[in-house]
């Protein structure tokens, strides 16, 4: 059967998902977290916003500060993910502050991944191409069909 | 010129032109990537834009997007 495809490039886009997830600011960052949470964690109870102090009262830390149960949640915009108890850990909080981390961190990076794919379209209809179709395959990729 | 694009989560690009001549679809293709670069996307090409080809001499064109 022939193939229709006649010149094909390949490549890797230079950008880092961090910089797309910085793009998001705190205030969007915080909603998508508690949502995210709320979804993944209900069994921990409701996420609450908190201000997170550093050691000795001296200072805010920056970033969104989040609260699910007994655990303490810091997320910045640069994509540094803090997990812990509030110096209160029961059995199997350990395990849970792994899990919590580790989905952030999961989501984080996919939440900056359609960013910077729904980026790169935006700039390709920036730049005068028409994109005429546009399909999301079971693996997250997307795929348009474009007049170049 | 009619071209399937396919942009993974990891950052992976793959352009495959659907009709038309390989050297209108590589001048279409380079025509592309230069105006996305100046639009601020900068795309590292693993290898020149080239002539797609069916693997059986054992050569892969990884996330090649096949329309038949």
């Amino acid at each position: 059967m022939p193939c229709s495809g006649i010149a094909v490039a390949n490549g890797v886009v230079k950008s880092d998902v961090k910089e797309y997830i910085e793009k998001f600011g705190e205030e969007a960052l915080a909603q998508l977290l508690k949502t995210y949470l709320s979804g993944q964690f209900s069994d921990l109870g409701e996420v609450r916003d908190v201000d997170l102090i550093g050691r000795h009262r001296r200072f805010q830390i920056p970033g969104v500060g989040l609260e699910i149960g007994n655990i303490l949640i810091n997320v910045n915009t640069k994509g540094r993910v803090t997990v812990n108890t509030k110096g209160q850990a029961s059995y199997g909080d350990r395990q849970k502050v792994r899990e919590i981390q580790e989905k952030i961190t999961d989501a984080l990076n996919t939440w900056g991944a359609v960013a910077r794919q729904q980026d790169i379209i935006s700039q390709i209809k920036a730049a005068g191409f028409e994109v005429t179709t546009q399909q999301t395959a079971h693996n997250g990729a997307i795929v348009i069909d474009v007049e170049v | 010129m009619k071209a399937k694009i396919v942009i993974t989560l990891d950052g992976q690009i793959s352009i495959v032109t659907q009709e038309g001549s390989f050297e209108e679809g590589k001048a279409r293709i380079e025509s592309l990537l230069a105006k996305l670069e100046v639009q601020g996307i900068n795309i590292n090409l693993t290898n020149e834009v080239e002539q797609h080809r069916h693997d059986e001499d054992g050569n892969t064109v990884s996330g090649h997007v096949h329309s038949h």
